[in-house]
């Protein structure tokens, strides 16, 4: 009710306004003269153009120092290149700007229209335009030869003894891993990835575990996820006709509406489920036809890279020290994006990309740094501290991927070279945790060996060096 | 009645002659409304059609902005009053559910895009001003323009059908990009929408392609006499170059809309390869999805000069007819036309530095990038020079040309940013880039729209517009464009297509600046409300036109009747013997393009480039013919 009332009473407001304006652009036909009327619209709008203008000027540099995030510091090593690049280039454009802006409002405030003012025919001149080619041409070559050197440096090839790390982004997670102790990340395929293998690495026993998981194993007890899918295909009709009976036979309407939902979800689940079946046994005959003896031969050393490779659950780096970032896609395009290091590349579905960069400030450097820092001054709901006290550096995806794209966040830690070393010797290898689940019959030979690794062991490095030599 | 028969004789046998059906008799004067209004083939109508349908989508475009800007400006307020609009799509806490919030944000940029500033914008001016301004009685064929804008009809009924769709419409960015936009199981707007928006989009390059057929068949064959290629308005030369632009970039995306199609639909792999999702790895192989975004950014990047190419030109127009100056440099605003026009299909790659290309490759786009921005720098300091020791009558049309130079000066100098691909590690998909689209593309394109509709509505309607309304527009846009655009560059660490960035720390630091911007936002929308009550109302209601030739102009539009029937000129076409910028020459306030060239001119070159004209003055009472 009172949103009408308002509503009404601002169309009213709006009817009067109009008719206002109305009303004044009649007196002045009314006046006459149209020429007088001009020069005096002329002289009013081109005042209020050139305060307009100068506002906005001092908008600009006061804008620049409250908004811009110039106080955060940079955290990598070509984070300051850059950073230097964007500062040489902010000067360079804003001279364009303010000046250009300037003469713009200053010729519309000197030479409003004025009765009797002749304009000047001053069609071209071949001098002014040379020049002003010339001039941008100029600048332009500075910042473009200024910015390929920066260019070759950032996306140049990495040290050798850059710490390696990968990236995997998925709907709506990240999820990354370190190579372990041989310094190798292991190879991986997509067609293998399983609840025990979300990365796809590939070694002999993810094979054979992922063809019992699709095909399904009599001697292991395994079903295998195609009969699943057959066996939920022959039921699917029986239950959708016990469905349609019932809402044949139920007259609540509420009670239909929910049992139509069932159906719905029913039928659609009909519709595809063929599709499912296909993929998982196209997925089982891409393993069969890859992973051959020949294949194991030729790959032996790289199908040994896995074991050791560990997934933490959020990335530590040593400070000061390269680190090359392989970045992987599993779905659609994502894009790992680490703000205060300047730090972005796009994850492609089956394309590996990469990112160098030299992280410069610890995490607890940044923490002192962001504690006098007013934007870090909040408190969190349900918190006591501010926000800078539990600051880790956050990595973020840049590269639109669904409606979880804003909630892809992941952490990173930057320490010291030592208090890095420490946590890698500490990380299990993923195989550790996982090997004793796996759906294999040749497993039992590996099994004991595994087992005596203590999940706090240290020397976890050393136990997948004896699962490899026990191959 | 008897003079009427005349004239209509008269057009049916300089119209081109394919282009009238059979039963479009020649005894048969009063055109049904359907045939007058609906399914006309006068490029004046047409224009009008154009416009019409331009400013619908305008406000629905702009609309959802206003919808997804309070949802980023107020991520934690309780939206739920937008209920009875968006009914599902607000989630139980009161928020514009993550996924709807990406199908605004897609089809705010699609609208925005190709349907108002595309078509709204060269759909609009082409169709009316170059037949008008070259001295045709209309299109080359009419009948195909025609088709132009039923194409765009249906390609607008198509994506509006798409927001009813119970998974809703596309949702993966204007930009379509793969796999996202590819596979029903990565986005609910993935399930329908996006092969209703492919569909439209299709439709939608039809369109394009027979309107710039039209376009330039028209231009290069239906001069009038002696309106030789130099002699042409600017406006002309931009459009038609816009058509050439359209007419070669757009069935790449065609071919690239019609790919994904295919590998949406009939299990091809163009733009798949190895990808595991919902659960299950699919079988595609070997494909691209960088190749997608080639075959895009090919179009993608002409497209932004699709779009303001003719906003340069109207704008050139209207600064020089209001100063009273010719527009300086016109040969170098041709050059540079054209170096835009080549340039623009060379440097696609820099809106895929960031992509894993091969960086040797991004160093050439670089190169060329900034190359683009010289003839774009010509243009300015020529716009510039133009207003220098005119005499500048400040009405609204005026207006929005000097606000078009201020916005293009402001967004383009952001370019040089971008266009270096070292910064663009940092700015990639922050709202640094779309400050600059914006202002460079978006807001800009909308001043030379606005500054053409102010200055020809008394040709396309017979009447005025309301001045003052006019000018409470201009001022509430430009305020409000700059409030929006201008600080959003400060937010360079802000990722884009966010719904909200509470998740993160880092960008705590820019809520308070992301809602000053929304409240912008919506003013802004309200000040546009008003130039859409004043065009409407105007149209019926306005001051009538009483002169033929209200700004004293040079073009021929402007030598036809207040009300310019089917065929434009009552009489035979004028025929014209000079530049369409003789302003301020020969101490006379404007030479009109029809009058003879006099003997000083013949002797001195007709384009005089004299700077004293007192002195040509007097020598000009000896000469004059
Ligand atoms: C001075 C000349 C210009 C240069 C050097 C330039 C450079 C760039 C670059 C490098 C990008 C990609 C940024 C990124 O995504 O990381 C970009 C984005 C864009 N530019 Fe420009 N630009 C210029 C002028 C223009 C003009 C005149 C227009 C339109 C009329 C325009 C419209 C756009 C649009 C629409 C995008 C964003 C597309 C998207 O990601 O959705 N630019 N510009
Ligand atoms: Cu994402
Ligand atoms: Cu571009």
């Amino acid at each position: 009710m009172t949103g009408w009332l308002i509503f009404i009473a601002v169309l009213l407001v709006l009817i009067v306004l109009f008719q206002v304006t109305r009303t004044l652009d009649l007196v002045s036909q009314l006046r006459g003269d149209d020429d007088s009327q001009l020069e005096q619209t002329s002289r009013m709008q081109a005042i209020a153009l050139f305060i307009f203008m100068a506002l906005g000027v001092i908008g600009f540099f006061w804008s620049f120092r409250h908004f811009a995030p110039t106080n955060v510091d940079v955290a990598s090593e070509h984070g300051e290149l850059i950073e230097n690049m964007f500062i040489a280039t902010l000067v360079v454009t804003s001279i364009v700007f303010v000046l250009c802006n300037v003469l713009l409002f200053t010729f519309v405030l000197m030479y409003r229209y004025k009765k009797g003012r002749e304009a000047v025919h001053f069609a071209h001149s071949n001098k002014l335009e040379f020049f002003w080619t010339v001039v941008p041409t100029i600048v332009l070559t500075g910042l473009v030869v200024f910015g390929l050197q920066a260019w070759t440096r950032i996306m140049g090839p990495p040290e050798e003894d850059a710490v390696i790390f990968e990236m995997t982004g998925q709907q709506f997670f990240w999820t990354s891993r370190y190579p372990g102790a041989d310094g190798k990340l292991g190879p991986r395929d997509y067609s293998l990835i399983c609840a025990e293998n979300p990365l796809g690495i590939v070694t002999r026993e993810y094979v054979e575990h992922r063809i019992n998981t699709l095909k399904g194993n009599a001697e292991l007890g395994v079903e295998g996820e195609i009969a699943a899918l057959e066996n939920r295909k022959s039921e699917l009709p029986g239950l959708i006709a016990a469905l349609e009976d019932k809402i044949a036979k139920r007259p609540n309407r509420y009670m239909k509406d929910q049992l139509q939902e069932e159906l719905d979800a029913l039928e659609d689940e009909m519709d595809e489920i063929d599709d499912h079946i296909l993929r998982r046994n196209q997925t089982l005959d891409r393993i069969t036809k890859k992973y051959t003896e020949d294949y194991y031969m030729a790959n032996a050393e790289a199908l040994t890279w896995g074991y050791d490779d560990f997934l933490p659950s959020e990335l530590h780096l040593p400070v000061n020290h390269e680190a090359i970032a392989k970045i992987t896609a599993m779905d659609v395009l994502h894009n790992f994006y680490v703000p205060h290091m300047k730090v972005k590349m796009d994850a492609v579905p089956g394309m590996p990309t990469s990112f160098k960069f030299t992280p410069t400030i610890t995490t607890e450097e940044m923490k002192q740094i962001l504690s006098q820092n007013p934007a870090w001054q909040r408190v969190r709901e349900g918190d006591t501290d501010p926000v800078w006290m539990s600051f880790k550096y956050e990595v973020a995806c840049a590269e639109l991927c669904g409606l979880g794209h804003s909630a892809m966040k992941y952490t990173m830690v930057v320490e010291s070279e030592d208090e890095y070393n420490t946590w890698a010797e500490s990380q299990i290898p993923y195989w550790n945790g996982i090997a004793s689940s796996l759906k294999i019959s040749g497993f039992s030979k590996a099994a004991p060996v595994l087992k005596t690794a203590e999940p706090e062991a240290p020397a976890a490095t050393d136990t997948t060096a004896t699962v490899i030599a026990a191959q | 009645m008897s003079q009427e028969t005349t004239i209509k004789e008269h057009l049916e046998t300089h119209v081109t002659d394919h282009d009238h059906d059979h039963d479009h008799g020649h005894h048969d004067h009063h055109q049904s409304f359907i045939s007058k209004y609906i399914f006309s083939t006068d490029h004046k109508t047409i224009a009008k059609q154009f416009l019409v349908t331009g400013i619908i989508w305008a406000i629905v475009g702009g609309g959802l902005s206003v919808l997804f800007r309070i949802q980023l400006g107020y991520p934690d307020a309780d939206l739920s009053w937008m209920k009875p609009l968006l009914g599902k799509w607000i989630t139980p806490e009161g928020h514009i559910a993550p996924e709807f919030y990406n199908a605004l944000i897609t089809m705010h940029g699609t609208i925005l895009v190709f349907f108002v500033l595309t078509a709204g914008l060269s759909g609009t001016f082409s169709n009316y001003l170059i037949p008008l301004m070259i001295g045709a009685r209309d299109m080359a064929s009419g009948f195909i323009n025609m088709l132009s804008y039923w194409f765009f009809f249906l390609s607008s009924v198509v994506m509006a059908v798409s927001f009813f769709l119970a998974t809703g419409p596309a949702s993966g960015g204007w930009t379509a990009y793969p796999p996202l936009n590819a596979l029903p199981a990565a986005a609910s707007g993935s399930v329908a929408g996006v092969d209703y928006w492919l569909v439209s989009i299709v439709l939608f390059i039809v369109s394009v392609l027979l309107g710039g057929l039209n376009y330039i068949t028209t231009v290069i064959n239906l001069r009038t006499r002696g309106m030789k290629m130099f002699r042409l308005p600017l406006p002309i030369w931009a459009f038609f170059l816009t058509a050439v632009i359209g007419l070669l970039s757009f069935p790449v995306l065609l071919s690239a809309g019609v790919l994904l199609l295919f590998d949406r639909n009939l299990g091809t792999s163009f733009y798949l390869d190895q990808i595991y999702i919902g659960g299950e790895a699919l079988a595609n192989a070997g494909g691209s999805p960088i190749l997608y975004q080639h075959l895009f950014w090919f179009l993608g990047h002409p497209e932004v000069y699709i779009i303001i190419l003719p906003a340069m030109g109207i704008a050139s127009e209207v600064l020089s007819v209001h100063s009273r100056k010719p527009i300086f440099g016109y040969t170098a605003m041709i050059y540079s036309l054209l170096a835009i026009a080549v340039l623009s299909f060379i440097v696609w790659a820099h809106h895929m530095f960031m992509t894993g290309m091969n960086p040797f490759i991004g160093s050439i786009f670089v190169i060329f990038t900034l190359i683009i921005a010289v003839p774009s720098a010509v243009k300015v300091f020529n716009w510039l020079t133009t207003l220098w020791r005119g005499n500048i009558k400040l009405t609204p049309p005026m207006m929005f040309a000097i606000g078009f130079v201020s916005l293009f000066i402001s967004g383009g100098v952001t370019g040089i940013f971008l266009g270096n691909s070292s910064i663009d590690v940092e700015l990639h998909d922050t709202y640094f880039v779309v400050a600059h689209f914006h202002l460079v593309m978006g807001v800009a394109a909308f001043f030379g729209m606005f500054a053409g509709i102010y200055h020809w509505f008394p040709k396309m309607f017979g009447r005025h517009m309301n001045n003052t309304l006019s000018y409470i527009h201009f001022w509430g846009t430009i305020v409000c464009a700059y409030l929006i655009f201008f600080p959003m560059h400060w937010e360079y660490m802000l990722p884009r297509r966010y719904p909200t960035h509470a998740g993160f720390d880092t960008f705590g630091m820019f809520a308070q600046l992301n809602e000053f911007i929304t409240i912008a936002a919506m003013a802004s929308f309200a000040f546009q409300l008003i130039f859409v009550f004043n065009f409407f109302y105007s149209i019926w209601y306005g001051r009538k036109l009483k002169e033929q030739n209200p700004y004293h102009a040079t073009t021929l539009e402007w030598t036809t009747p207040i009300r310019p029937g089917h065929g434009n000129w009552p009489g035979d076409i004028p025929e014209v013997h000079r530049w369409a910028y003789d302003y301020s020459k020969h101490g006379r306030d404007f030479i009109p393009q029809t009058e003879p060239l006099s003997q000083y001119e013949i002797e001195h070159g007709e384009h005089g480039d004299e700077m004293d004209s007192d002195v040509i003055a007097h020598e000009n009472d000896d000469h004059q013919s």
